[in-house]
């Protein structure tokens, strides 16, 4: 081999590192909000993913209100920020309506309940959506700075630099409310045992609530991510990443909120990596509908094989 | 079904950093009311656990009847003879109390064909290899068809079966003392009744080895006196050896013949209670002294 | 929770079926529903075939969830094995060329899709609710890929055509009455089998499994063969419908064998009545029904008297105008307000059914007698045993 055909190969599996992480961050915003909502009530959230979606569309909508394509300079990154507040609260506000209307009367109800109207709830999000905006996608303006940075082969574009970079300080700020606050115990309490936790004064309903909304944050803003990123968005978007980040949220420990983060960025590296390594194999040649079909099929083989994720703490366990 | 003995060789449960059961040894002759008693956590439920198969002991032997059963699957185990109450009742709460009854005799209605696992003779490892190996589930597939055909076509045989299963079931529902109470719903019956339908349930599976997990729990002196007549009862009529676990010393003192005490998973003392009273390290284990030899509850 | 006295309200309410002996529901039926092609045009007789076809997948799907209690949002998997095995064994067009004759697939594609069944059931047996539900959703979708992906075998988007129809001597069936009357011979006997399987030891297996499943295996049962069980004979009559249906429609393509089926199967069964027969029937011909009615000609004239109420609403959203200018828009024309509901804002409204459902009468329109016994609410002890518990 000469040495040019390393440095391509190397940049193109750095670059494949690289958007795997990006993606990877993505599904770990998203997986954090599917881990705190099963902590607290042992149900899968299935309309996460439309509150992502939600919050993805909000962005938009900040966005064209601030200026749309015609922003520049400073304004691009004010607009920005405002698009991911915006997202935040439009996402978390999302979230709480939906836990009151749609979960709060059924968590005593047999486990069918909850998960029947928590797909009610994302069947009505995805076409209310859909039909608001005439099952036509929108485009995220394109304002992000092009352009990359780095040594050699080792290149990483501005745009996902911001993107990981922002999603780790949220994850470190989600991180720090739930270990340093008096909110955070709350949660953790609730998690563990909601009896003990409520007769220890805690307000469960309204913890839960917070859970929710905290998680529906983190989604919020991996909406406006993922839209400036990908630019495309429509009221569909919200299934097939939903999944994954279920997928990475069970694959790190359901339940644990690292977990999530490791599980997002393993998923998001094996699906990117993964996909790239196959075609390594001589006369294997997949194309990109086969990123889902990895995704599922990592969902099914963990859920079956190793329902208590990859990194789950052993603890003593009862029949 | 007639009463089996139970024999049990160093078994040991140990679940990740933690040890219930470790070394136990112990010998139950065939149609014994043996009492199992210790302090709280002491791995009483995990030792009923192990012998029916919610468990897999990580050490140790089980023998039922000469017939070695450690590692067996719950349903296959509950065909041999080895049947259960629970600590906190777990009726079929939507089911009236004939219908529990019924699912508790399960394995003895005939549905067509006979079910893949005989229940007379089974030897050991051989068993819990041939219910892995494919030509097992070649059979239970067809005798899986075959009682599906019977379920929808319903020949003589089949509803024969039912309505011998269906006098059956009553009759026990009246040795217990829940005649005509057939049609209640589980989960509507009053307490005291919850826990006969329970004993109820387990005799319908014939058992030669019947565990009762507390059976007097939450009773009044009155209606453990009734439980207590209830379990002699069944020992006589249904023939089964009984294994009790106990925190009313009275019921424990009063009905066992012999009892084994369990502490941190380990045995500390085995004999008739007269012995067991006197036993020091049982004491010990209780920190009940007064309490042990007035006869009243055991510490928790 | 509901109060006690909306409880008794409900129960008051109950089934009208109820009221009917059950010796004469089945003749009753299927003698009422006989005569339905001589009263109505071949319009309704097309929709009702549909609502036939949900019915019989409705009664599959019930047989897994409704009596066994496994949360299953793969269905289609199982009808797409039934639909494709006869597209696959028939079509002209299919990468194998056997043009096999309909009958003979019809009890291929039913073992076919029970083989599937006890497949995908095998790896799942140890999950439990919601984790089941999400692993043969993946299944689901896994098969869907699959039928796009692999077009050696299924001929992938571009579908299966000129699937063979059944006939018996020379007699085809063709119109939309003939098939009604085939679809209903299925609906009727897949309903037989069920309801003896629900009454019988193996219901009462399955029955227990549900309730408790380590207690059921601590009483004898076997809950590997009873869960197996279930999913095949769930799979078997899915296969039923989907050979039914690929013959029906003619041509079969992977977008027709979507995630949005399990739902809607699913759907019926819940908002229909989970566990009980007629529930099912109630709940194909509201959620597969109603929208197709939507769409017809007929609806679009009968709507179209209602225009005086649409220059009302537009006049009142005119009026709102003042507050938040164009905020709503104004209202189509309401001889299309049929076609809008049933195209665009059908799902919006279906997603906000199941929600409503769920919160308001989580057990169904038409629930088995047992579902209604296990939603109501608690009765406290100190309560006399009241002719609701039996």
């Amino acid at each position: 081999m000469n040495a040019p055909y390393i440095a391509l190969s190397t940049a193109f599996w750095w670059d494949q590192f690289i958007n795997g992480l990006t993606t990877g961050s993505l599904y770990a915003l998203i997986a954090l909000g599917y881990t705190m909502v099963y902590g607290v009530l042992k149900m899968i959230n299935f309309a996460h993913g439309e509150v992502f979606m939600l919050g993805s569309f909000a962005g938009y909508g900040i966005l064209v209100a601030l200026g749309g394509d015609d922003l520049s300079g400073p304004m691009i990154a004010a607009a920005i920020l405002a698009a991911i507040a915006g997202a935040m609260v439009v996402s978390a506000t999302a979230s709480a309506v939906i836990e009151r209307l749609a979960y709060r009367r059924l968590r005593n109800a047999p486990r069918l309940a909850p998960l029947i109207s928590a797909i009610g709830v994302s069947i009505f999000l995805q076409y209310l959506v859909l039909d608001r905006t005439e099952a036509r996608a929108k485009f995220y303006p394109d304002i992000f700075p092009r352009g990359e940075f780095g040594a050699g082969a080792f290149q990483v574009a501005y745009m996902q630099a911001f993107l990981i970079a922002s999603s780790v300080v949220m994850m470190l700020f989600l991180y720090a409310i739930v270990q340093r606050t008096r909110a955070g115990r709350a949660i953790r309490a609730v998690a563990e045992n909601p009896a003990n936790a409520s007769l220890m004064g805690v307000d469960v309903n309204r913890t839960i609530v917070l859970v929710f909304v905290l998680g529906a944050a983190m989604a919020g803003v991996a909406g406006v991510l993922h839209g400036l990123f990908f630019q495309t968005i429509r009221g569909s978007m919200g299934f097939l990443p939903g999944i994954k980040a279920f997928t990475a949220a069970v694959l790190g420990g359901i339940g644990s909120i690292p977990g999530a983060v490791v599980g997002g960025y393993t998923l998001g590296l094996a699906e990117t990596l993964g996909r790239e390594l196959l075609n390594e194999l001589p006369g294997v040649d997949l194309g990109n509908q086969w990123r889902d079909v990895i995704a599922f099929s990592l969902l099914v083989t963990i859920l079956i094989f190793r329902p208590t994720g990859i990194f789950a703490e052993r603890t003593a366990t009862r029949a | 079904m007639s009463a089996a003995e139970l024999r049990v060789r160093g078994l040991g449960m140990q679940f990740e950093g933690l040890t219930a059961l470790a070394d136990v040894t112990m010998g139950i002759p065939a149609g014994e009311i043996h009492g199992l008693i210790g302090p709280n956590g002491a791995g009483k439920t995990t030792f009923f656990n192990c012998l029916t198969g919610f468990y897999r002991p990580t050490s140790g032997e089980l023998w039922l009847a000469s017939q070695r059963v450690d590692g067996l699957p719950t349903h296959v185990l509950a065909a041999l003879g080895v049947s259960r109450t629970f600590q906190n009742i777990r009726l079929f709460a939507n089911m009236t109390a004939l219908e529990n009854v019924l699912v508790g005799s399960h394995t003895h209605i005939r549905a067509g064909g006979r079910e893949v696992l005989s229940v007379h003779r089974p030897s050991h490892r051989a068993t819990i290899d041939r219910l892995i190996s494919l030509g097992t589930a070649h059979r239970a597939a067809i005798q899986g068809l075959v009682e599906l055909a019977g379920a929808v076509g319903r020949p003589p045989a089949v509803r024969n079966a039912e309505q011998e299963a269906v006098t059956s079931a009553r009759r026990i529902l009246a040795a217990v003392g829940l005649a005509g109470r057939e049609n209640a719903l589980a989960r509507n019956l009053p307490y005291g009744d919850q826990r006969r339908l329970e004993v109820a349930r387990a005799l319908a599976t014939r058992p030669g080895l019947l565990l009762l997990d507390e059976p007097t729990a939450g009773m009044n002196p009155q209606e453990s006196a009734a439980m207590v007549g209830l379990i002699r009862r069944i020992r006589d009529e249904f023939e089964t050896t009984i294994v009790l676990i106990e925190h009313q010393m009275r019921v424990v003192m009063g009905v066992c013949e012999r009892i084994t005490v369990l502490d941190y998973g380990r045995k500390i003392a085995e004999g008739t209670p007269a012995e067991v009273q006197r036993d020091t390290r049982v004491i010990e284990a209780y920190l009940g002294t007064r309490a042990l030899r007035a006869g009243g509850h055991g510490t928790s | 929770m509901p109060s006690l006295a909306a409880a008794r309200i409900r129960e008051r309410m109950g089934a009208p079926i109820g009221k009917i002996p059950g010796v004469w529901r089945w003749p009753l039926f299927v003698g009422l529903s006989a005569t339905i092609p001589f009263l109505l045009s071949d319009v309704w007789i097309q929709m009702l075939v549909f609502v036939g076809l949900f019915i019989v997948l409705g009664l599959g799907l019930n047989v897994v969830v409704g009596f066994a209690g496994l949360l299953d949002l793969g269905y289609v998997a199982f009808f797409a094995a039934g639909a494709y095995s006869l597209g696959i064994m028939s079509s002209p067009g299919s990468p194998f060329d056997l043009s096999m004759n309909f009958w003979l697939v019809l009890p291929l594609g039913v073992v076919i899709a029970a083989l599937f069944g006890i497949l995908l059931g095998l790896p799942v047996l140890p999950l439990r609710g919601d984790y089941l539900a999400i692993v043969t959703l993946g299944f689901g979708e896994i098969i869907r890929l699959f039928l796009v992906n692999r077009e050696d075998v299924t001929a992938g988007s571009q579908g299966l055509s000129a699937i063979a129809r059944p006939e018996i001597g020379g007699f085809e069936i063709e119109s939309f009455t003939h098939w009604y009357y085939f679809v209903l011979a299925a609906a009727v006997v897949v309903g037989f089998v069920a309801s003896r399987l629900r009454d019988s030891r193996i219901g009462r297996a399955w029955e227990a499994i549900r309730e408790d499943e380590d207690v059921a295996a601590a009483m004898g049962v076997n809950t590997v063969k009873y869960k197996l069980m279930a999913f095949a004979i769930g799979a078997a009559i899915g296969g039923l419908g989907g050979v039914i249906y690929a013959s029906f429609i003619g041509f079969i393509s992977p977008a027709g064998f979507s995630l949005q089926v399990s739902i809607d199967v699913l759907a019926i069964v819940i908002i229909g009545g989970m566990g009980s027969t007629p529930g099912v029937i109630l709940g194909a011909l509201v959620l597969v029904g109603i929208p197709r009615i939507l769409l017809f000609r007929e609806t679009a004239d009968f709507l179209s008297k209602l225009e005086w109420m649409r220059e009302v609403l537009n006049g009142l959203i005119r009026g709102m105008d003042a507050f938040v200018p164009g905020s709503i828009g104004r209202l189509p024309p309401a001889g299309e307000w049929g076609a809008e509901l049933a195209d665009d804002t059908r799902f919006i409204i279906f997603g906000a059914l199941l929600v409503i459902i769920m919160v308001v009468r989580p057990e169904g329109l038409m629930p088995s007698r047992r579902r209604q016994l296990e939603f109501a609410i608690e009765e406290p002890a100190a309560l006399p045993a009241t002719g609701a518990g039996g």
